[in-house]
């Protein structure tokens, strides 16, 4: 059994199948902050049982809003299923106003809808998720253009790059990039490249190779005269969410009695 | 009144406090407990450690701690009771108009009462609002969109029935209509703290001479919240939540007054401690030595100037309440309507 998963888990205790499962939930984000549940340290406990898994989530309060809640448990028993020899998952949501709804409602595979009945409208989750999807798109969008500005790429250049003018997004040594037909080495862009591209296939742009690289969630592209214009609105959602994120990280730190790392100076 | 070193002077309304009873005794239900639970986490994850409190004192705490922690200590010239019912989870409520009543009788120059509706109630909550507008002279308003009340898990400001009681709060001369927007609003599988509810009202009100003041800038969607300020101008933003940033995570928090500033400007933020959340003293004193770092003065050109805090911390809750403004506390620092 892994106790508060980020500390634990590289712990000498916990054994592989758990290791495994752990994996699989850093692939799975909330979706309003986009960061993995176990970076924000949402994972309580995890407990593999030959083919069944045990997963424990928490979150930052008991009023954490039940939609995202539900997605995140959701999301989590899928992908524990994905691993080999798995063939029975709960994950259970503690200490939370809907914990025993969304609990129960997941592992019987139920629409978010029929958990909740009469307190839904129309679509289930599934234009939430999309919003919150655009609204990742934006940030890590923002987080990488800002990082090509400051490398000292133009705004004509920026808007310039096609998807296929990166090369390697992989290289621990740096992005990859081809620019004006010569390839560029910039230190520090792998990770962001790699975090925006992943968020673009997501949001279903990634179809063409020569299609721009920057561009608003509709696929369209950015004039060079209307980037810094493009730049104040995606920073808008870059700033929120981060801000967000370390609001989540401070409470549950603060509910579960956790080290607090957080703090600036 | 805040002085600063070189004896000037700033007038400092507190746009959003509570007199709370968070007590055993008054809670109905597990929902109850996961409020206080709730709030306390915010006060001690975000409250600097000489200022954090016993979970029994915050959960009800006395009218000497509150006028001293206000008023004797924390420089605040005038507080502004936002009251929040619940009564589907506390027995007499979580801090009711008629709570707040009490200090206001007692201190009226003190404090500034503002009432609450809810579309919910029909017919019986316009006639309330009538008297209560009658009985206290009530100048604004505060709701609480997600509130729970029967089976309904909230309500949207944009809704007909809200629309009926914006409109009698035209005609009784409530201008301010303090919103905040808060989880498990209806229906949940939409984003449950969504401001765009906002956007229509704040049109349609314009002319009218309503003032939409969204509590905690619409934090945790403070994007969307910008987006709309932005283009009304009746719109504003309390800093409840936001302002004790300004010590546990100082960039941060300069980073999303960049922001507000770059979207709405200094004219249209009202700052409060949303006590009994946090306490003003040390928010107020790291908000009079706060500036832009470096990075962000450069890449936005954005300033925070004396004057700008000045109507922060006190001169627009002033103008939107018509508060008498002491001449040496900054009047002349003008403030559009």
């Amino acid at each position: 059994m892994i106790v508060a998963a980020e500390s634990a888990s590289t712990s000498s205790s916990t054994s592989e199948p758990e290791e495994a499962v752990l994996a699989a939930l850093r692939r799975v984000s909330d979706p309003e902050l986009d960061e993995s549940l176990v970076e924000l340290g949402f994972v309580d406990s995890v407990h593999v049982d030959r083919g069944r898994v045990d997963i424990v989530l928490r979150l930052p309060t008991f009023w954490c809003a039940p939609n995202f809640a539900y997605l995140m448990v959701h999301d989590a028993r899928e992908e524990a299923l994905q691993l080999p020899g798995v063939n029975e998952v709960n994950v259970v949501l503690k200490d939370h106003m809907c914990g025993d709804e969304i609990s129960t409602g997941v592992s019987a595979g139920h629409a978010f809808s029929a958990v909740f009945p009469g307190q839904t409208d129309g679509d289930d989750l599934g234009e939430l998720r999309a919003l919150f999807r655009g609204k990742a798109f934006g940030m890590r969008q923002e987080q990488l253009v800002r990082f090509l500005l400051d490398a000292g790429l133009t705004a004509e250049e920026v808007v310039g790059l096609r998807a296929q003018d990166v090369l390697d997004a992989s290289d621990a040594n740096g992005l990859r990039l081809e620019l004006k037909g010569v390839a560029r080495l910039l230190r520090g862009g792998a990770p962001l490249a790699r975090a925006y591209l992943q968020r673009r296939q997501r949001v279903g742009l990634d179809t063409d190779p020569g299609a721009p690289l920057v561009t608003d969630l509709d696929g369209a592209p950015i004039e060079a005269g209307n980037l810094e214009a493009h730049l104040q609105r995606t920073r808008r959602q870059r700033v929120s969410m981060t801000f967000n994120a370390l609001m989540c990280r401070g409470l549950l730190e603060t509910r579960y009695g956790l080290v607090d790392n957080r703090k600036e100076g | 009144m805040y002085r600063t070193a070189d004896g000037e002077q700033v007038f400092v309304v507190d746009s959003h406090i509570h007199f709370w009873d968070g007590s055993p005794a008054n809670q109905k239900n597990r929902f109850a407990e996961g409020w206080v639970e709730c709030f306390y986490n915010y006060h001690k994850n975000l409250s600097p450690p000489d200022y954090v409190w016993p979970l029994e004192q915050y959960q009800r705490y006395s009218e000497q701690q509150l006028m001293k922690d206000l008023f004797e200590d924390g420089y605040v010239d005038v507080a502004i009771f936002q009251p929040t019912y619940l009564r589907d989870f506390f027995v007499n409520g979580w801090n009711t108009t008629e709570q707040d009543a009490v200090l206001k009788e007692k201190y009226p120059d003190k404090f500034i009462l503002n009432g609450a509706f809810d579309p919910r109630d029909g017919d019986a909550g316009i006639r309330q609002l009538e008297e209560d507008v009658k009985r206290y002279g009530l100048k604004g308003v505060k709701l609480y969109t997600a509130e729970w009340k029967g089976d309904s898990k909230g309500y949207k400001l944009n809704d007909p029935a809200t629309y009926r009681f914006l409109d009698k709060c035209v005609e009784l001369g409530v201008t301010n209509i303090h919103i905040h927007k808060g989880p498990t609003i209806w229906p949940f599988n939409r984003d449950a703290f969504d401001v765009a509810d906002i956007d229509e009202p704040a049109t349609l009100y314009r002319d009218a001479g309503l003032r939409f003041i969204v509590e905690h800038c619409g934090l945790p969607r403070v994007e969307d919240m910008c987006w709309i300020a932005a283009q009304e101008p009746n719109v504003y933003g309390g800093l409840a939540v936001v302002m004790p940033f300004i010590h546990a995570s100082p960039h941060y928090f300069a980073e999303v007054m960049a922001e507000l500033m770059w979207w709405m400007g200094p004219d249209r933020l009202l700052w409060s401690s949303d006590y009994a959340l946090w306490s003003p003293k040390w928010i107020v004193d790291k908000f009079m030595e706060f500036d832009f770092p470096e990075d962000i003065k450069q890449s936005r050109g954005l300033s925070m100037s004396f004057d700008d805090k000045r109507k922060i911390l006190g001169l627009n809750a002033a103008k939107l309440y018509d508060l008498p403004v002491p001449a040496e506390a900054g009047f002349q620092v003008a403030v559009p309507a």
